[in-house]
């Protein structure tokens, strides 16, 4: 079993890198760079306005909040796969030294994680909440002790009926934002004490439940699946991910802003559609749209505001591209009567009309954030013309390709 | 002649699947396609239907090459597949509308040939549902209710017993009766020998690629008397060599 743990991560990482060398182009990291150095100088800025004599006590619950969702990211991967639930059965008992291996693995990338994150918050904690050293650290502690509980919770949820339910979130939501207010309002010392506490009774927890209940494979490779197609949606903002397959939704709704057969488009018709209800891309759409136009409208800076506006424009443009290629498996795509020109024609028609979507929401987003109508138009110019940019020589490329 | 296959070669790499296979089919006329798992009949209808392209030899539906008018060759064809292809986003009303705008198919009279077909196989009431989701019989019957609307020439369907119910079939075949009468040429590739012995006209025996053998049940027996009666004694025996 700890070979199969060797192997199956090794096979994992390995697709995980061919991903992530799409992901990591030049132009992403140099706008990553750009906003992270943006919101960099501002936190920066910011600390260096703060006085002595100001108060911030108010912004504890902020904070609190904060680690909480701190507390939340990264998940445990068990890598078990769809058939285990039939060929791994017969090895059911050995399960628990595949799933440590797991764990331990887990929790060095997790903790690491949480490590750097936290470093974040510390000079907040120590300029403009003025706590001591011993606090800073406590606090640590409390959050790496936490994040370990939360990651082995996913691991027992295939022994312990009770962590597969929603209830279970009192693990990993309401008993941390419990202590964590112990720590910031009486004291940390305490709070570290009920933390060891809790940690202390769910071990024994779990390995009572591990030993009396029967492995739960179907829920567990459920929990995988779902975690890998998170894992797998994130890439498809960058490239195709052959492994994802959205779910379709009917979305009555929306039907009176499809096009209808009057466009005399077949690949318009068929595309949209597919945009509107499968929810791997209009979910990607939406929520790229929702992020960003929130972001401008809470950052004020001309420039920030300019580089969120052209990264997300690029992650929405470059997503949705491979969309003209998701049919291609149906083979009467192949067989009808349709010159690949109108085809074309379509998909371009198609992208028009959600740049224009995603110009008036940009533009309007911006105008909230920076009060400046110039600001406002300039963003959603700027939509029109890096979608155009990118379509007329990405589309150009393809064409050639194939 | 609606379809003509001739001294076809041709496969999916360059190792050929198919060698030097000929065959037409008449106006009016239904063909069996009759062949074991692996002997070639999916590959000579994917060249049919331009999927793939021809190593040798050349295939002429209504008189055209694919190459020199892609267009005509197309909408001369309509087809079944064997496993039902949908798309998972259209409801069934708009996978008749895809079919309308992709053939360019006048809408009134395409509908009124769509509502038809759709009483006959009982999915009228499921015209806003997703079609995706319908059992493997139902799913078939979208395809054949696609196909039949079309007014084609050429029409291919791709084992067709399978998975339908026994009235299911015998509307089919009823179907096919309807556009033999009307000058369409039929093209039909299935396992069911003794479903086929009784409905087709003529038959094209392949294996491995090869012509084994053509022509109406008659000529067949005539030709072959040793191996026996029926059709599937006779495709046996001119396979196995027995």
């Amino acid at each position: 079993m700890q070979e199969l743990w060797k192997q199956r991560l090794h096979a994992y990482q390995k697709q995980v890198f061919k991903y992530l060398k799409y992901v990591l182009n030049d132009h992403f990291v140099l706008a990553m760079l750009f906003v992270l150095g943006g919101i960099a100088l501002t936190y920066a800025n910011f600390l260096k306005t703060v006085t002595v004599t100001d108060d911030y006590t108010w912004t504890k619950p902020i904070v609190i909040l904060l680690l909480l969702i701190v507390l939340q990211l990264g998940r445990g991967a068990t890598l078990l796969q769809p058939a285990d639930e039939l060929f791994l059965v017969p090895q059911e008992y050995q399960l628990p030294i595949y799933l440590k291996k797991a764990f331990h693995h887990a929790l060095k990338k997790n903790l690491g994680l949480q490590i750097v994150l936290y470093a974040v918050l510390v000079p907040y904690l120590k300029i403009v909440l003025h706590t001591k050293t011993s606090f800073v650290i406590g606090l640590l502690v409390i959050q790496l002790l936490f994040k370990s509980l939360v990651l082995a919770k996913n691991y027992q949820a295939g022994y312990w009926a009770y962590l597969q339910k929603k209830a279970s979130l009192v693990i990993s939501l309401l008993i941390p934002l419990v202590v964590y207010s112990i720590a910031f309002y009486i004291c940390v010392w305490f709070a570290l004490t009920v933390t060891l506490c809790v940690v202390g009774y769910f071990m024994y927890r779990f390995k009572k439940e591990r030993s009396k209940n029967v492995f739960a494979w179907r829920y567990m490779i459920q929990q995988e699946n779902a975690r890998l197609s998170r894992v797998y949606r994130v890439f498809a903002l960058f490239t195709d991910v052959p492994n994802l397959q959205g779910k379709t939704k009917r979305r009555r709704y929306l039907d009176w802003m499809l096009p209808t057969m009057q466009q005399n488009n077949p690949y318009l018709y068929l595309e949209a559609r597919c945009l509107v209800r499968n929810q791997e891309y209009s979910g990607l759409y939406l929520r790229l749209l929702i992020l960003a136009s929130a972001l401008l409208i809470f950052v004020h800076d001309f420039w920030i505001t300019l580089g969120v506006t052209i990264l997300f424009n690029y992650l929405i443009v470059f997503q949705l591209i491979p969309l003209q290629d998701y049919y291609q498996e149906n083979v009467f795509t192949h067989l009808y009567p349709v010159l690949p020109s109108v085809k074309l024609q379509g998909f371009k028609k198609l992208l028009s009309r959600i740049v224009l979507l995603t110009a008036v929401c940009f533009g309007i987003a911006a105008l909230i954030g920076t009060q400046h109508i110039l600001v406002g138009v300039l963003c959603g110019g700027i939509v029109l013309v890096e979608s155009k940019l990118i379509s007329s020589y990405y589309l150009k490329a393809r064409i050639k390709k194939s | 002649m609606v379809l003509n296959v001739s001294h076809l070669t041709g496969g999916y790499s360059l190792i050929p699947v198919l060698k030097d296979l000929s065959f037409e089919v008449q106006a009016g006329e239904l063909v069996g396609l009759i062949g074991l798992n692996g002997a070639g009949k999916s590959t000579t209808i994917n060249h049919i239907i331009g999927l793939l392209t021809p190593q040798a030899g050349e295939i002429k539906v209504d008189n055209l090459l694919l190459a020199e008018n892609m267009q005509g060759y197309r909408k001369a064809i309509a087809y079944i597949p064997e496993t039902p292809v949908l798309y998972p986003e259209l409801t069934l009303k708009e996978h008749i509308e895809m079919t309308i705008l992709a053939y360019e198919l006048d809408e009134k009279t395409a509908w009124e040939k769509a509502h038809e077909l759709l009483q006959l196989f009982r999915l009228e009431e499921r015209l806003d549902w997703f079609p995706a989701n319908f059992s493997k019989g139902m799913k078939q019957k979208v395809m054949i209710v696609c196909a039949f609307m079309l007014d084609a020439k050429l029409y291919i369907i791709d084992e067709p017993f399978v998975g339908l119910d026994p009235l299911a079939i015998r509307d089919l075949l009823q179907l096919i009766e309807q556009k033999k009468t009307q000058g369409a040429a039929i093209l039909m590739s299935t396992h069911v020998l003794s479903t086929a012995e009784q409905t087709c006209d003529r038959f094209v025996m392949i294996d491995q690629g090869q012509l084994k053998a053509s022509g109406t049940l008659a000529e067949l027996q005539n030709e072959y008397q040793t191996y026996g009666d029926n059709l599937a004694d006779i495709y046996l025996g001119l396979t196995q060599g027995a």
